[in-house]
Order: C-alpha cells, then structure tokens, then sequence
C-alpha cells in the first residue's frame, strides 16, 4: 500500500518525504520548482481547497487543529500549509503553526506544512500557490491554507482557495474598521473564535450588520466557536462543508477557478523559457532534473 | 534561500527558555524555525519529513534515551538529515549523542557556536 | 562584572542604576523613617522577629526525589540524617504534573524518563511508601503538589497517610505550595486545567486547610518559579503580590472564610536568592514591608501574625553553571549568605551539579553542609537585620518597593496576573529579561567564570550527572495494575463520579478528593475527570 498520504513504512517516508521536497525545491525557485509545478497541473484539478484567514492570534491554528478530525472523517486525507511571516530584516521566521496542532488527529492521514512568507506580501508565500497543486495532483483531496494574517486581513487566499472562512475575534470591529468593507466582501463564511471572551455579542451584531450590506443574495453565515474547547466546532465545519460541496457543484463559483490554473500554467511556460533562455541555464548544476522531481515523477506513476 | 530548522522538545519537559532563546538566535541568523514543542518520536519524524528541514534540533530535557530513540528514528527515516541537540544534557549522555553523530551543545554553549553550527550542518558554511 | 570606566553606569538587575557610593541622603524621607523601627515591628521590613536566628534557625529545606517512592524516601531520610530540618517531597513531572498514570501514550512514549526528576506516586499506597518513617507529625512536610492542578491529589494523598497514621490534622504543618508560575510560566506542561479552574482549586485548599488544617500552608506562590524562568527582583515581587490579590479576591468574593485566615494562609511564600548579593537581601526585606502594606491598605489587615511574610529561599538554579561545577559550591553560599542577610525562615541551595541533572547524595549533603557553615560558623545569625541602617540598602530597599509597586500596578491594568498568564504577558517580559541577560555575556559585558572566561580547570574531580534507577517506570506500571485489580473497584468508581459532579459544581474539592484517595482512585483517571470538566489551558507561547 503507498498512497502517498500515510508514512508508516519506510517506504512511505520515502514517497512522502519526495512531496515534501518537491514543496522545498517550489520554495527554491528555479527550473526545477517550474517543472514540478508544470508537472502538477497536467493532472485534473480536484483537491477541494479551503482558505482560512484573520488577524495574527484570531485562532487559525488552533481551528484548523479542532476542525481536523471532521475533515479527515468526511475526506479521509487532509493536507495544511500555514504560512507565517519571515523577518524583513535576517529573512529569518519562527513558524509556531504546529504547536496548536492536537497531534492525535494526526495519526490519520494529514500533511503539514509551515511557510515562511519570503518577502511575499498578501497573506501568503511565493510557492503557495504551486504547493496547492502538487498537494492536489499527488491525491490530497483537503488543502486547507492557513494565511499569515500580518496586521490586516490579507486578501491573496481568495485566488487560490475554493471557499475562504474569516476568523476575528470579539472586538474585531475596534481595530478592523478601516478594514471592514474589503474584508467582508472576501469571506465566504466568517468565524467568530474566542466566543468565552467579552464582547461576542456586539462583534456579532456589527458584523452582521456589515454583511446585510453586501450585493449577495444571501450574506455569507457567521459561527460562533471556541477553538481551544471544540465549542461550535460541529456546526461550523457542517457549514464549511456545505460551501466545500457547493463549491464542487458549482465549479464557476469557486474562487479558484480553472481560467487561474489555465493562467498559471502559461505563466509557468513563459518562466520556463525564459530561464531556457537566461545563462544560468547552462550551468551544470541545472543541467538535468533534481532529485525532487525525479521522485515526484515516480510519484506519480504510483498513484496512476 | 533561508534554510529550515525543526525545534522538538524530546520529554515532557516544559523548560522554554532553552528552545526559545535557541530558535530566537536561529531566526536572527536567517533560519526558518519550525517549532513543535514536546513531541514524540513519531511526531518528530513527521514533522521532520513533511516540513523537509535541513536540519533536526533537539532539546533534550529529559532521560537520554528518549532522545537517543528520536535521533535512531530521524537517521532511519531521513539518513542525510543532520541533527543537533542541546539542554541538560550530563558528560556521559554528550558522548552517547556525539557517538550518533550529533553535535551536542549543554548549558552554558554560547549561541554564537549554536549558529555556527547550523550554518555548517546546512551546507551554509564549510565544515572544519 | 566589572564597568569599563569607574564612572560608567551600573545597573541593579531591576534596572535601577547604582550609584559609586550611598550617603544618608540618597534614602528616600518615606523610608528614611522607617530605618529605625525594630525587626519584628510591622512593616516588617527589619525582619521577622526581633531575636532573628537567635530565636529560630531558618529551616533546611531541599527539594529531593526521584525513581520509586522508595528511592525518593530514602532520599529524604538521607537528608534528615546529615540535618535537614523539614523535608520536600517531589513527584514525576511525567505523571504527577500532568495528572497522568504511566500507562497514558504521552508518558509511554517516554517511558524511561519516568522518575527522572521525581518519584511515581499514582495512588495514596505510593505516597505511603514515600512517607514510610518520616516524621510528618514533627517535621514541616512538603507534600509536592507544587503543580496547581496536581496539588488537591498530592495533598489529600498526604493527607490520607496522615490520617491512616492516627496523625491528628489539625496539627499537621506543612504545604503543597500549588503556584501558577510554576508551570503556567515556568515549565508550561503540555496540558493542564485553564487558569480559572486553578483559581478555583486554590481557593478550595484555603478554605478547606482554614477548616481542617490551620497549620498547614495551604498554597505557596513560588516567586522562585517566576525569576529563574527570567523575571527581574522587582517583577519577582509585582507579579508575586498580583497572584497574592487573585487569591484573596477570591475569598473575599466567596466569603466563606475570614479574610485574615486567608492571609495567613497565602503569607508563606519562595522567593529566589540569585547571585547579587545586596539587591537580593534588599529583596526580601522588599517583600516583607510590601506585603503588611498590601495587606492593610488593600483588605485592612493588621493583624502582626499575619502581615509578617514567611519566606523560603531557594538559591538560583540558573546562576549554576554546567562548566566547572565545583564553583558552584561558592555560588551556593554566596546566594545562600543574601538570603540570609534578608532574613528568611527557610533556604534550599542548589546542588553543585545543578546543571547535569537532579543533585547526587553528595551534592545534596553539600547543599545543607553550606547551610549549616553558615549556620554554625560565620557568625551571620548574630544580629538580626545585619545590613539595616546601611545608606545602599536602605535605598535599594526603597527603590525595589517602588519599582515593584509599579509592576503590579501595571499587571492591574492588565487585568491582573491570571489574565497576564492567559495572554502571555509575563512570559513576554521574562523571555525579554534573558534574552538581554544572554546577550551580555555572548557580547563579553558580562562574564561567568568557567563559562565565558578562566577556562583553565585543573580539578581532578571528574563530575558527571546523577542517574536515578531504571525500574521507576516498570515498578509503576506494576502498582498501577495491583492497586486497579485488588482495590474496591466499585467504591473508587463512585468517588470518581462524585469528583466528577463536584468538579461540576461550586462546591469545595478537597473533601471529595479526600475521599477518592481512601478509595484508591489513581492519579489518571483523577486527571481524566479534570480534562473533561474543564478542557485544556491554552497556552500563549509557541514552545
Ligand atoms: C530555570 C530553570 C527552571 C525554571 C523554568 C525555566 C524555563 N521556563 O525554561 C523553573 C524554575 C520554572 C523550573 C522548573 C522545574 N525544573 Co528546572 N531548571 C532551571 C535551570 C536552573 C536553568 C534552565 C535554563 O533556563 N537555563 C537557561 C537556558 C537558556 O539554558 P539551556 O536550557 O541549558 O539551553 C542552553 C543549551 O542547553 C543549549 N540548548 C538548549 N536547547 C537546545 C536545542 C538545540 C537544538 C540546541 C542546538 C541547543 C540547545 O543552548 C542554550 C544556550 O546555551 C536548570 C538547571 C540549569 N542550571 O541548567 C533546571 C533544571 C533544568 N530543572 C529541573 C527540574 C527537575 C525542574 C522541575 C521538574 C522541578 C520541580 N518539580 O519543580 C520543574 C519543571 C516542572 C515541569 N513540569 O517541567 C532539572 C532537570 C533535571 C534533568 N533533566 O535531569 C534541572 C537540570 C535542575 C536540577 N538539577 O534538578 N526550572
Ligand atoms: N480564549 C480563547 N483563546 C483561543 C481560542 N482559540 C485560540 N485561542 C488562543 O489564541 C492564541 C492564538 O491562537 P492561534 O491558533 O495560534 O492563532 P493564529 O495566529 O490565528 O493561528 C493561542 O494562545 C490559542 O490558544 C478561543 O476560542 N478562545
Ligand atoms: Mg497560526
């Protein structure tokens, strides 16, 4: 058995560890990282892709770890990367993502990836993006992006996710004002956590208000949870599943449309040629594939 | 391109200061620091491998052979991924992590050896 | 460390800047009045008592145990033979910090770190091991239990010995300390009870203790906890006095029991002894004066026997270098002589080999060999308050006050030292403090001698870390099942409901829990009853 998304044999390790260091040499950049990512989106799109985003502490991270074991019940494989921020100054990051993980979901099939943002601004890193469609292509049918948050809600989630949930906490409203109009427009389900603080109902009152004042139809639902006691856990993943599947009905409706994949894939080729092109391409050292993508090829053929 | 530390605390030890203070000067010298906290062999061995880091740091806080079963763990499932190690580590359990290859920093190391160190483990800097 | 230019500043490690020399002028008039007040006198900043050590030796007090219970009483015993004169009981931070039994995956998948850093106590029948032939009747007993949500199981364990022993408990003297700097600061453990269900075990031990047990302490706030996990002295103190208001808040709201017993209660607590010498003994002298003020502008308490604060002191375990560690006897002393120049009742020095691991018999007897040099030889226990009068003490005694008033204030505005803790607040400044203490030794400005200079160590003495037993994981594992399979299964599973339903209620824990330890409840499935009532602390640091 090796289906990519376990490692409980060595062999495993072996197939998964090529995943992970295919994700490194997409951070690496370079021919390598294009062909990788070419080599992804020659499979048909059909991870589902959930974006989680809100200010640094709203409790991403510990959702995700308590919405967990409801994904891997309803996709039997769940695969995360959560994105924090590198230091401007040494490049440097301290990725802390992980601590909130409750790792007894995962003995189950569940992938986790930390990145540093890399200078990237918007939520997310560089190779967000090409990471998103290895995960997709190697059969992970759950990606959830957990965005960096920095300072304001950051908005390039939406382009690459199906469905994108906010998370703000009670008071949101005091410090997110300026804020208010984009952010509401971008989330396709908003998350009151920390509902044991002070303050719950007025954020709710606000924030609902805000949202009747959308174009849509029906404005988008708001949750109340308690990521840290499971409190609400239920009913928001009920409903974060019902977009997901929506979603899937729906695939105009999904953010992350296939005209961006189509986009991405030309994108790539005309990287790819004009790295060709560039005289860093004669060098030895690219002269042929890496191991990275050699073992994702191989990779590949398994799962075919 | 910034190279990438895993932090793993082996006991169920809940000394910070070590691991922060470690991983503060890590990130200050451009590294990416993933931290974990305490985790088990297995935790660290997944986290090793699904992050792709280039290098497995420890802190050992408790009993040596906790930590002497997650170095066996991370050398069988990723043979080529270093590893280094640090907190109250006594002479005798030093010498059982050198003997595996580790370099091992006790109490009293001075941080700029621990960057040292990394640089060297990542390829960043020749070794001596 | 020495300064480059006589004249450049030097900085108390509370960041108050010292002068070359104190006149009579620098002490502030507020306190320049209160130089001539007698030891023993409220605000008690002179001192306990007028006689001092003449009238009580302070009380040897080490932190000792590992492996089985029994290893950890033989420990003791060793201690009480070379002239400890209280003992301390310390549980396996596997187990007993978690509220764990060895059998939980978290503790299996580390099953030789068991008993590491204390003995295995899951059931009332390993505590009565531990305590076999102690003197809990005559002697000061530190229950361990020094981990809040640990604290009611090791008390009523403790407790229940007693009283299977014919111990009245009326008379029994002791504590179980419960501190939240311990392990919601300190060593913050990989799970435990949210901050408000410690308050409330807290407030349950004092109330009960105050019914049950008057001579016990029944928490001891651990500024120790605080300063060695990077706290400066004047945050020692702040943060130390924010938790003491939680707590009597906490009564007053309740108001079950009279305040000043309650004070009593909470008036015995740690403090560290680090290195420099004067601004530490400033510090205890500090703490004395801010607790009768605390106490009678705060609740209006004035009552003598409760507003004199009893310390214990425990040197600086950070101060104890790994390199070279036969200096660490002089850095024993030399902490021990400041917490004996501020007037403790109570002093545990750090062993020699503090660094490698848990101290070896050897480097605990040294421990209270130190104790007793001072004790017998060097003539400090002669007069009380030795330093009072003294123009720098006097006004780093001030300026400490001062400055620690301010911290509190400040954690006041924070929503008080719980809220602190819940945010990562304390843990923030603490993190701060060492950072910017490490990095003056990394840049030369400061110096630890075998550490960072005077690396030439000709010591014939090779000294390695002391290693416990290897069968304290086995051992428990065993006495796990026999006390599941011959106990009265049916009454046990009736005290863990009742636990349960207690735990759910407003009512007081300690009885209920008296009960479950008769009943032979373990230590885990205690745990388990707490983790589903109350869920899990989130912790604010990313470590
Ligand atoms: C300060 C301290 C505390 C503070 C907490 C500090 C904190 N938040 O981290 C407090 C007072 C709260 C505390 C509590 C306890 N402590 Co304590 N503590 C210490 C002490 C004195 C200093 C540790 C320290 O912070 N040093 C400063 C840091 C920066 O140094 P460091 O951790 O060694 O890290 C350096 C190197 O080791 C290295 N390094 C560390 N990690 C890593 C990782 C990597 C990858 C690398 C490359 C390098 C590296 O780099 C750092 C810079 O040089 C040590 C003894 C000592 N002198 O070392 C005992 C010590 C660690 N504690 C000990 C014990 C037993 C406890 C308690 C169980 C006692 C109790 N029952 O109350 C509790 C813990 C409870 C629990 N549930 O975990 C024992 C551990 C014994 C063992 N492992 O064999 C020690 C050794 C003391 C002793 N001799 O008994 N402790
Ligand atoms: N009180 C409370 N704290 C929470 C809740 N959810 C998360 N936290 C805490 O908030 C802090 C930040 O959470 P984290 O998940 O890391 O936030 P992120 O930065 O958005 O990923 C942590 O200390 C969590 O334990 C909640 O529902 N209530
Ligand atoms: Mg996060």
């Amino acid at each position: 058995m090796s289906d990519g998304t376990s490692a409980s044999s060595p062999d495993d390790f072996t197939v998964r560890r090529a995943l992970a260091k295919s994700i490194s040499a997409i951070e690496s950049g370079g021919p390598e990282a294009l062909t990788i990512e070419q080599t992804a989106l020659q499979q048909p799109a059909s991870a589902h892709v959930l974006g989680i985003t809100g200010p640094p502490g709203a409790g991403k991270s510990s959702l995700i770890s308590a919405l967990l074991p409801h994904a891997l019940d309803h996709y039997g494989a769940v695969a995360v990367l959560a994105v924090d921020p590198s230091s401007s100054v040494t490049g440097g990051a301290l990725l802390g993502d992980r601590v909130r993980m409750d790792y007894r979901h995962f003995e189950q099939k569940v992938f986790f990836r930390s990145m540093a943002s890399r200078g990237q601004q918007g939520g997310i890193a560089a190779a967000t993006r090409a990471s998103v469609n290895v995960l997709d292509a190697a059969g992970w049918p759950l990606v959830i992006i957990e965005t960096l948050g920095i300072g304001q809600v950051e908005l390039d989630v939406m382009a690459l996710a199906d469905r994108v949930a906010v998370v703000l906490n009670p008071g949101w409203g005091d410090s997110f004002q300026a804020n208010k109009a984009g952010l509401t427009e971008q989330g396709d389900a908003f998350v009151l956590n920390k509902a044991d603080r002070p303050g719950l109902e007025n954020a709710k009152i606000l924030l609902e208000q805000s949202l009747q004042c959308l174009p849509a139809a029906t404005p988008p639902r708001v949750f109340t949870t308690i990521a840290t006691d499971g409190e609400g856990i239920p009913e928001l993943w009920q409903g974060l599943a019902e977009l997901m599947q929506d979603a899937a009905k729906n695939p105009h409706s999904r953010r992350r449309s296939e005209a961006a994949r189509e986009a991405a894939k030309t994108q790539l080729i005309q990287d790819f040629e004009a790295f060709l092109a560039s005289p860093a391409a004669g060098s030895p050292e690219n002269a042929q594939l890496g191991d990275a993508a050699e073992l994702l090829q191989r990779f590949y053929r398994q799962r075919d | 391109m910034p190279k990438r530390i895993l932090m793993a605390k082996t006991g169920l030890d809940g000394h910070w200061r070590g691991p922060t203070i470690v991983a503060r000067a890590l990130r200050d010298a451009g590294f990416e620091v993933i931290m974990i906290g305490m985790a088990t062999t297995a935790e660290i061995v997944a986290a090793a491998i699904d992050e792709d880091v280039d290098l497995v740091g420890l802190n050992v806080g408790g009993h040596i052979d906790v930590a002497l079963r997650a170095v066996d763990a991370v050398q069988s499932a990723a043979p080529d991924m270093p590893i280094f190690a640090g907190g109250t580590i006594p002479p005798h359990a030093c010498k059982q992590l050198q003997a595996k290859g580790l370099e091992v920093f006790p109490p009293g190391s001075m941080l700029t050896d621990i960057v040292d160190s990394a640089n060297r483990l990542t390829g960043l800097s020749a070794a001596q | 460390m020495r300064p480059k230019d006589p004249q450049d500043t030097v900085q108390a490690c509370s960041d108050i800047p010292l002068k070359t020399y104190y006149t009579a002028e620098d002490i502030p008039s507020s306190h320049a009045q209160r130089t001539n007040i007698a030891p023993g006198e409220a605000p008690y900043h002179r001192g306990f008592h007028p006689s001092g050590y003449r009238s009580k030796p302070w009380r040897i007090f080490q932190l000792s145990g590992f492996g089985k219970p029994e290893d950890e009483n033989e420990r003791i015993k060793f201690l009480l033979k070379n002239g400890e004169t209280g003992f301390i009981m310390e549980h396996d931070r596997n187990t007993a910090d978690h509220c764990y039994n060895v059998d939980h995956p978290e503790v299996l998948a580390r099953r030789e770190d068991v008993g590491l850093t204390g003995a295995v106590m899951q059931s009332v029948r390993d505590t009565a091991i531990c305590l076999d032939g102690l003197p809990m009747d005559t002697s000061f007993g530190h229950a361990g239990g020094a981990v809040v949500q640990h604290a009611p199981f090791a008390l009523a364990a403790y407790w229940a010995v007693a009283k299977k022993r014919g111990y009245d408990l009326s008379k029994l003297a002791g504590t179980g300390q419960s501190d939240f700097n311990l392990t919601y600061l300190g060593c913050v453990t990989k799970q435990q009870i949210p901050t408000d269900a410690g308050l409330r075990f807290n407030g349950d031990i004092i109330e009960f203790c105050t019914e049950h047990l008057p001579r016990w302490v029944p928490v001891s706030i651990a500024g120790y906890n605080g300063a060695d996990t990077g706290l400066t002295p004047d945050q020692e103190l702040g943060s130390l006095f924010a938790n003491a208001v939680e707590y009597l808040d906490e009564i007053q709201l309740r108001g079950r029991i009279p305040l000043e017993v309650a004070a009593r209660g909470c008036g015995g607590v740690s403090f560290r002894a680090s290195i420099k010498i004067f601004e530490e003994a400033c510090k205890m002298r500090a703490a004395r004066l801010m607790w009768s003020d605390l106490l009678k502008q705060r609740y209006n308490i004035k009552d003598e026997r409760v507003a004199n604060l009893r310390i214990h002191c425990v040197t600086a375990g950070s101060k104890m270098a790994y390199q070279q560690p036969m200096n660490n006897l002089v850095r024993g002393a030399l902490m021990a002589v400041s917490a004996v120049l501020g007037g403790v009742q109570s002093l545990g020095v750090s062993g020699y080999d503090e660094a490698l691991s848990i101290p070896s018999e050897h480097a605990h007897q040294m421990s209270v060999r130190i104790q007793q040099i001072l004790m017998e030889e060097t003539g400090l226990t002669d007069v009380t308050d030795p330093l009072g009068g003294s123009y720098y003490v006097e006004t780093l005694t001030a300026q400490l006050v001062e400055k620690s008033w301010a911290f509190f204030e400040e954690i006041q505005t924070r929503g008080g030292y719980l809220a602190c803790l819940d945010s990562g607040w304390l843990h923030a400044k603490a993190e701060e403090n060492q950072h910017k203490e490490f990095m003056q030794t990394e840049s030369g400005e400061a110096n630890i001698v075998g550490v960072t200079m005077a690396h030439d160590d000709s010591s014939p003495f090779e000294i390695d870390g002391f290693i416990g037993t290897d069968d304290a994981f086995d051992v428990a594992l065993e006495r796990l099942k026999e006390v599941k399979r011959t106990r009265h299964e049916k009454g046990a599973k009736n005290a863990l409901k009742d636990l349960e339903r207690v735990c759910r209620s407003s009512d007081n824990i300690m009885p209920i829990m008296m009960d479950c330890l008769e009943a032979e409840a373990t230590l885990g499935e205690v745990g388990d009853v707490y983790r589903e009532v109350f869920g899990d602390w989130r912790t604010p640091i990313q470590c």
